[in-house]
């Protein structure tokens, strides 16, 4: 296909207004009358709440509201354990947690507010270790609950029979930190309830119906009583789905006082109340024949869901399964307990789970490559799952690039002629690693749909309006939907203009979770184009006497194949679609919901239209006196189908890149009884530019057959690699094998010693 | 909480405002506003804004001793002639400092009154002998920084006196100086440890040597023990070894959120020893 617009490098159709410093995200909006939040948070990690006195702080002049738990509905909300109100009642749970609410006429005097309420408190013993969550003596997180919150046991195949089928049996187990999302926009909510008791609530979300589906059940009134309008967000990589609390608090406080409330976290809030990725203790097992195939893969998995559930459990899931569906495995065998503790609640995270079990995998193979003698590019290539084939769970693979990834980022890294070269013996060390991993496109799961929607209108001047409930978050899907429809129409990219989500406007939608925007809502976005442009042919028809399939649409100009004077220029068609007898203006909708299988109950189906691809190699420096790793070069393939828009992609890929690189080195959410100590920028140390080497990001296009124009999804797949690349190079460099993230200074230095001293730390 | 902000422009004015009491001090204002707002830090009454006080800027030669006004920012350690050419162990310190941003704001007295174990130029100015000028309603003292500070976040200063000058003696022939930071990230992180080092260098041998430590103790310290191992010695392999050891020895540093004390004695042994490799080479 020769597209001028689909699989070209344009600037995201939200590009201008952002860097004018003119896109109106929530913490810019304002109404008359409204009024500003702040949160009061619970200091312990778990503490009965004794006593709560507002009187001075409602006396307070400029005080409007000061709300706590026992204010807010007893309806429990949650996404699928109902568990939360939308403030703290009885105890917290966990240092941050909300306990009370203050509305006010400025962010200063409701700030002074909290100073003024009185709290008591009566401290528990706090479980802080996941690993003591299931000791009989434990302390109850939820009382008269064990601290599990789920268990989730998979076998298929014979794992013992493969182990004993191996040439080589390798263990080990891994610690995977939690990580901060980052975004920056840190979360920010304006609600306010109209003269008919209706809520309205402009919010930084990645999906308006689940935004209002957790508002109505928090707030325990009609879904339909409640809209949703998604202001623009600047960034959610996972945080701003479905475990969001201060859109809660802020919706809640309007319905109190009838004005227009705000909410806007600063940093330290955000990172008090906002979404970490779900750590975990990670003991793997794998046998390997001498040739490199994988015999048997047996996990155990212990999970911190801290406080509440969430997603928690659906991420725990992917940590436990989803690597194995990338290889041909037979015998693999989980073992996966989540359990709650007295932290802050754990759940979605860009690349959902599965960072966690792909920098354990990633690790384990290049062990054992190392002492089979083989290269682990090799071990993964003859594994490699292959379009056409049904993995181990039942997926269903269409298209799989890993082959090529792995191809592309060997060559580009230049591994052969790198790892050839003699050993650095100085104090600084250089060495390579690689790693692959694989991510859904789409996940059927939240119930049984994971469709798409899209109401397309063309209007008399021949420009299209897109309507979706799907959330661009700043990765591009407004961009790819435009694309997709100027192109199918044959108009100007300019001309396509994709509406903001609003639940009381677009169509049903689950929003941006699981990459399936690009593969659903593409889909859907085609569909809907298909539909348009054949209502506008026909009425080009009539118009031009000429037979329909006879008829284009190139440059907004519908002409003839054959006749070169019958032209119709398109405002003229849609005109005419409207003003004739029993005419409309063209409006269409289309609903592309998936040919896929939730799974059963024994996680067995084929839960995505298609599956995507990473692999990654990098090249490290490692300063021996120091402990500091330096990334010297990064080569990072990502398979999505099909690149509706490569620079979109590749900015995708290159920041999954550099997320990766801070969870990996930098990023250490760190603690003291129990509080989080280091909630801000300086401490909580993420990538800065120093800290990124020159990024290669190459893009493998698999063509996908369920997906639009063969596109799958792109983003959370490049995420995965990236650690452990970085942790097997390392191992390259200085033969130290990190196996606890992050890999900090201290631990390299810890294990060079320990290395000296012949394996005694 | 704050009631009264106050701008002077001139000395008297800003130390009459000093006196008058429950002031706080405000210059680059990059430790006093997040300190502030993250309730590590209380606001006096007042807040006075120091930073259009004339004649507290930059640096120059008075007799034998180089003077760098208390406002001088960090940027301008990093990016004045005058500094480069005299005390290039400031601007080397100052390239290693936060980020553009903070090195514009940020001020050599600020981090002199944050007293912060890791503020990233008082190592470089302990290894340079620096004395701090300090002037209140009643007059003006010289303390030496060595002495000057008690704790984190502490130091002699008595609430009224506001820091003006930094004086160090001017350089003499053969004076080298270096200093090297280490945090986990290589850009805008605090440090973990730091090192100084500075002697005059002749022959191959070092004199009159200066060794100071960051982020080991609760105040930037100096390093006798190191200093002792090198004093008078020839900088060959083994004076460095020694001196490492010496080092390590000496510190005795604590567990916080950016390292061991086991991590901190290590890289104090191997700064030390890549320090006085740059020290060697000028
Ligand atoms: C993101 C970030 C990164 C940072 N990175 C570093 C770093 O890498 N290295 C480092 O050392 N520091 C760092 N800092 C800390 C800070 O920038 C420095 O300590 C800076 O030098 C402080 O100067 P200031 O003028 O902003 O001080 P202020 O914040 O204005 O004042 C600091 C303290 O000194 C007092 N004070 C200020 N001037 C005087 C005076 N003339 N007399 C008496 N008392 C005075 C104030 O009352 C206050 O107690 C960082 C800070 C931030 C926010």
């Amino acid at each position: 296909m020769n597209s001028p617009i689909v699989g070209k490098a344009v600037p995201q159709v939200t590009a201008l207004e952002k860097i004018q410093g003119r896109a109106i995200y929530t913490g810019d909006l304002k109404q008359p009358g409204m009024l500003h939040a702040k949160v009061l948070r619970g200091p312990y990690p778990h503490a009965r709440i004794v006593r709560i006195d507002t009187s001075q702080a409602v006396a307070l002049p400029g005080v409007k509201a000061v709300v706590t738990g026992a204010d807010t509905p007893t309806r429990l909300w949650g996404v699928a354990h109902k568990q939360q109100r939308i403030l703290a009642t009885g105890k917290v749970r966990f240092a941050g947690e909300e306990v009370a609410a203050v509305a006010a006429i400025s962010e200063d005097i409701a700030r002074d507010a909290l100073d003024l309420i009185e709290i008591e408190y009566e401290e528990l013993p706090a479980l802080l270790d996941p690993a003591r969550a299931l000791e009989a003596e434990a302390p109850q997180v939820h009382d008269g609950h064990d601290n599990r919150v789920k268990e989730i046991r998979i076998a298929r195949g014979d794992v013992e029979a493969g182990f004993a089928a191996a040439d080589l049996v390798h263990e080990a187990t891994y610690e995977l930190h939690s990580q901060y999302p980052g975004y920056m926009e840190p979360m920010a909510t304006l609600a306010s309830v109209d003269g008919n008791g209706r809520l309205t609530v402009w919010t930084s979300t990645q999906s308006v119906f689940l935004a209002r589906a957790r508002l109505a059940e928090a707030l325990d009134r009609p879904v339909s009583s409640i809209r949703v309008i998604q202001a623009m967000v600047g960034g959610g990589f996972g945080g701003k789905i479905v475990e969001e609390r201060s859109s809660l608090i802020a919706a809640f406080l309007a319905t109190r006082v009838n004005r227009p409330v705000r909410l806007v976290n600063n940093r330290l809030e955000d990172f008090q109340s906002g979404c970490f990725s779900v750590p975990c203790r990670l003991w793997l097992k794998m046998g390997m024949t001498k040739d490199g195939t994988i015999t048997a893969k047996d996990v155990r998995i212990l999970a911190n869901s801290g406080a509440y559930a969430g997603l928690a459990p659906e991420v725990m899931l992917v940590t436990a399964m989803r690597s194995d569906n990338m290889h041909r495995l037979e015998n693999v065998r989980s073992a996966a307990d989540l359990v709650y503790t007295n932290t802050m609640p754990r759940g979605a995270f860009r690349g959902f789970g599965g960072t966690q079990m792909a920098f354990a995998l990633n690790s384990h193979l290049s062990v054992m490559a190392d002492k089979l003698g083989l290269d682990p590019f090799e071990v993964h290539r003859r594994n490699a799952i292959r379009a056409g084939e049904t993995s181990v769970h039942g997926w269903q693979f269409g298209s799989t690039g890993l082959r090529e990834c792995l191809d592309q980022v060997q060559a580009g890294i230049g591994w052969e002629a790198k790892r050839r070269r003699p050993k650095d013996t100085g104090v600084r060390q250089r060495g390579l690693g690689m790693a692959a991993a694989m991510h859904v496109s789409g996940n059927r799961t939240l119930g049984n749909w994971d469709g798409s929607t899209v109401v397309l209108r063309v209007n008399e001047d021949g420009r299209a309006f897109i309507a979706s409930g799907e959330s661009d978050m700043g990765q591009g899907a407004n961009t790819m939907m435009a694309q997709i429809c100027a192109d199918e129409l044959g108009i100007p990219l300019s001309h396509v203009t994709v509406l903001p989500p609003d639940t009381d406007t677009s169509p049903f939608a689950l929003g941006s979770l699981a990459s399936r925007v690009t593969i659903n809502g593409g889909k859907a976005v085609l569909q809907a184009a298909q539909q348009a442009k054949t209502q506008i042919l026909d009425a080009a028809s009539g118009l031009l006497g000429c037979p329909a399939d006879d008829l284009e649409i190139d440059q907004g100009v519908v002409r003839s194949r054959t006749k070169s004077n019958a032209t119709a220029a398109l405002p003229q068609v849609c005109r005419y679609h409207v003003f004739r007898h029993g005419g409309e203006g063209i409006l269409v909708r289309a609903t592309y919901d998936p040919p896929t299988k939730m799974m059963d109950a024994d996680h067995y189906g084929n839960i995505a239209p298609g599956y995507s691809f990473a692999a990654q190699a990098v090249e490290v420096e490692v300063d021996t006196e120091t402990g500091q790793v330096t990334l010297l070069n990064s080569c990072l393939a990502d398979d999505c189908g099909k690149a509706i828009n490569p620079m979109a992609v590749h900015g995708q890929t290159n920041g999954a890149a550099v997320q990766a690189i801070g969870w990996a080195l930098y990023e250490h959410l760190q603690f003291e009884d129990g509080r989080l100590a280091n909630g801000n920028f300086a401490d909580y140390t993420m990538p800065t530019a120093d800290s990124v080497p020159h990024l290669q990001a190459s893009i493998v296009e698999s063509n996908e057959p369920n997906g639009p124009l063969g596109a799958k999804g792109a983003s959370e797949t490049a995420i995965l690699p990236g650690a452990p690349a970085i942790a097997n190079a390392i191992e390259d460099a200085i033969g130290v094998r990190i196996t606890e993230l992050p890999i900090t200074p201290e631990k390299i230095l810890a294990g060079l010693r320990a290395k000296r001293e012949g394996g005694h730390a | 909480m704050v009631e009264r902000y106050l701008a002077p422009t001139t000395l008297d004015e800003a130390l009459k405002a000093l006196a008058a009491g429950d002031a706080t001090i405000v210059a680059g204002g990059t430790d006093v506003m997040p300190q502030s707002q993250a309730g590590r830090f209380k606001l006096g009454r007042t807040l006075v804004n120091i930073r259009r006080v004339a004649g507290l800027q930059g640096g120059a030669k008075e007799g034998d001793e180089i003077r760098l006004g208390a406002l001088t920012t960090i940027s301008q350690l990093r990016e004045d002639a005058f500094i480069a050419k005299t005390l290039p162990v400031l601007a080397e310190a100052a390239d290693h400092f936060a980020s553009v941003q903070i090195r514009n704001m940020g001020t050599l007295g600020g981090n002199i009154g944050n007293a912060s174990p890791a503020g990233d130029t008082l190592v470089p100015l302990l290894v340079l002998d620096a004395v701090v000028e300090l002037r209140s309603a009643k007059g003006m003292r010289r303390l030496r920084l060595d002495e000057f500070f008690t704790g984190p976040g502490k130091t002699k200063r008595t609430p009224d006196e506001l820091i003006t000058n930094i004086f160090v003696p001017a350089p003499k022939p053969g004076f080298v100086a270096r200093f090297a930071k280490f945090g986990t990230r290589p850009a805008l992180d605090i440090s973990a440890v730091s090192v100084g080092i500075a002697g005059i260098v002749k022959d191959g041998k070092i004199s009159n040597v200066r060794v100071a430590y960051g982020a080991v103790a609760p105040t930037p310290v100096r390093g006798r023990a190191a200093e002792a191992a090198l004093e008078g010695k020839t900088l060959d392999a083994a004076t460095l070894a020694a001196a490492a050891k010496a080092a390590q020895g000496e510190v005795k540093p604590i567990s916080d959120r950016r390292a061991t004390a086991w991590y901190r004695r290590e890289m104090i042994h191997n700064l030390v020893k890549k320090v006085l490799a740059d020290v060697a080479h000028g």
